[in-house]
């Protein structure tokens, strides 16, 4: 027989073989190193923490038993997770665009993501270690679906997840004064939520709620869908208008307009979000369509598609929210993630031109690297990086413009006899490759710039 | 499952315990020359929270999102940190100070270098009064 501390130790010895045996799969390998360095520190930890406890101590072993299982989870999913399964350009833009704001609100430099794909379109998800875990690095865990591994296009929602990273790391929802716990907490002032009888009133009227159950399990309620709505918002003003459309595609299926019963703890109703989204939208002018001119060609058609999808709900029962309060707290917001701009955590609407020249690429069947030169020797080089956001926004036109065009660009030309779902899958993933090359292109640009600067020295 | 989790999160106020019960198993241990890095780098997380008094920001855990409403020993994740916040506040008090922050900065500074490296040199009072504040900090949370 072991005792629990003899095997605790084994547990550490097997977690250690484990570790060992996870380089050995599908991750790239300076993102394997870093995930190693950091999970051999911690089970280091977890050894010589188990190793501190005295014979008549046994209750310590306990946490170090929780670590220790927490870190084995990490590395089975490290071990489980491969590239191939996620779109990885995408998940390493991602990375890029988050980092700076997510070390902020977690306080500390050193951060990791750690990317996995996993289960169906409810599964995206970014999860931080818990505050007490013994750890050198924060470790972000992202979640893609597995069956949408090439839908760049719908992946316009992680601006919402990375909203909620920031709203829980800034301990947000339980007080005044920080600014981030402004925003949550102003949204609901003045309206119906903004008591918890209020609050209640609304959900027994309008989703179907039977019971009170108890004051604290509609506090908690209340706060998770005021977390949930800024995390609407921060997606939004971090994606740009592809995470309307990213919004709407992945939340209608699961939205039933005739069922009264629908209450899902923590998640206001799809159509609440949705007038909210909206009014934020008009807000800061991203239906881009209403300028007229060259605009309205390019953005018209997907505006008018939202916009048609929201109408039913601006003027009924889900319009609690006041649209002072949306504004204001879409304004806040902005502010807040305007400080970090390398790169820019909020979405840069991109030009027309620019935009115009990736659909043009797409409708071609070419990935929408961005503008391009010819050199002397006829060889191509690209002019600029372009944003993911830009190509994802380009992708978005494109379809939309498709069914618009009714057959007529070579998009359809080429794909008469294949299914919507196929066109969608190959749009998609033009664009994912798209992005993939604008690694490749931002290399290359830093490579010019240091010969330039070398050059001139 | 063969049996059910005894809670789906980590309890603040018994992993505080564990980790100051690491630290100063090492320290003891060393004479105040070693002490594991990770656990210490918690521990001086735990001494800013106090700091900074943003224990509430730790609260946001919540009812839904951790608490289970199955552990019935322990009560929620969020009234947790209250009392971590209180037991270390308690604690820190005992010690003949004018100023627990100031106190509490002295702690974080004796600490800080081994969070580097796990290295550094402890000695005499202060050696003592780290060990000491340790000791009075592991009973006290083991009797929360």
């Amino acid at each position: 027989m072991l005792d629990p501390k003899g095997f605790l130790l084994v547990e550490c010895q097997n977690v250690e073989q484990i570790l060992q045996e996870s380089l050995r799969y599908r991750y790239s390998e300076d993102v394997a190193a870093k995930y190693y360095t950091e999970c051999f520190a911690r089970l280091g930890s977890i050894v010589n923490g188990i190793k501190s406890v005295p014979m008549d101590e046994p209750d310590l072993l306990q946490d170090w038993r929780e670590q220790l299982g927490t870190l084995s989870v990490l590395i089975t999913h490290i071990e489980r997770s491969h590239l191939e399964e996620f779109p990885w350009p995408f998940a390493f833009e991602l990375e890029r665009v988050a980092h700076d704001i997510c070390a902020h609100y977690a306080r500390t430099k050193d951060v990791l993501f750690f990317f996995m794909a996993d289960g169906s379109p409810i599964s995206y998800a970014v999860r931080g270690d818990e505050f007490l875990t013994v750890r050198r690095s924060k470790i972000y865990s992202v979640f893609f679906p597995r069956t949408l591994k090439d839908y760049v296009l719908l992946h316009a929602i992680f601006g919402h997840e990375v909203g909620h990273v920031i709203s829980l790391a800034a301990g947000a929802s339980e007080k005044k004064g920080s600014e981030i716990s402004d925003v949550e907490m102003d949204l609901f002032a003045d309206s119906r939520f903004a008591t918890i009888d209020g609050f209640y009133e609304w959900c027994r009227a309008n989703i179907g709620v039977l019971s009170k159950a108890s004051d604290s399990y509609l506090k908690e309620n209340l706060k998770s869908w005021r977390r949930e709505i800024f995390s609407d918002l921060f997606g939004l003003l971090m994606m740009g208008p592809s995470f309307l459309y990213a919004f709407q595609s992945l939340l209608a299926p699961m939205y039933a307009p005739d069922q009264k019963l629908a209450f899902v703890p923590r998640h206001p109703p799809y159509p609440l979000r949705m007038v909210i989204l909206h009014q934020a939208a008009e807000y800061l002018k991203m239906f881009y369509g209403d300028e007229g001119g060259d605009a309205a060609k390019l953005f018209r058609k997907l505006d008018k598609e939202f916009r048609a999808t929201a109408k039913p709900f601006l003027n009924s029962e889900f319009a609690v929210v006041r649209d002072d309060k949306i504004h204001a707290a879409v304004s806040s917001l902005q502010k807040l993630m305007e400080k970090y701009d390398k790169p820019s955590v909020l979405y840069q609407r991109p030009e027309n031109a620019l935009l115009s020249e990736l659909i043009k690429s797409l409708k071609k069947h070419i990935p929408p690297v961005g503008p391009k030169q010819i050199n002397g020797d006829g060889s191509l080089q690209p002019l600029q990086l372009v944003d993911f956001r830009s190509i994802i926004h380009a992708g978005w036109i494109t379809w939309a413009q498709r069914s618009a065009d009714n057959k007529n660009d070579d998009l359809d030309d080429v794909s008469e006899n294949v299914s919507e779902s196929e066109r969608f899958r190959t749009l998609n993933r033009f664009c994912a490759h798209a992005i993939m090359q604008q690694g490749g292109i931002r290399r290359l640009l830093d490579y010019q710039l240091k010969e330039e600067r070398k050059n001139n020295q | 499952m063969l049996m059910g989790m005894s809670t789906e999160t980590v309890n603040p106020v018994r992993m505080s315990r564990a980790i100051a019960h690491a630290v100063l198993h090492d320290l003891s241990g060393s004479q105040g020359r070693a002490a594991e890095p990770l656990a210490t780098s918690s521990f001086l997380r735990l001494i800013d929270m106090y700091r900074r008094n943003s224990f509430e920001d730790e609260r946001h855990l919540g009812v839904l999102e951790k608490d289970n409403f199955q552990d019935l020993n322990v009560g929620h994740v969020s009234d947790l940190y209250e009392r971590l916040r209180k037991i270390l506040d308690e604690t820190i008090r005992q010690f003949d100070n004018d100023d627990p922050m100031q106190f509490a900065t002295h702690i974080y500074d004796l600490l800080a270098p081994f969070a580097k490296n796990g290295r550094s040199t402890l000695t005499g009072p202060d050696l003592a009064q780290l060990t000491e504040f340790l000791k009075k900090l592991t009973a006290s949370l083991k009797n929360a």
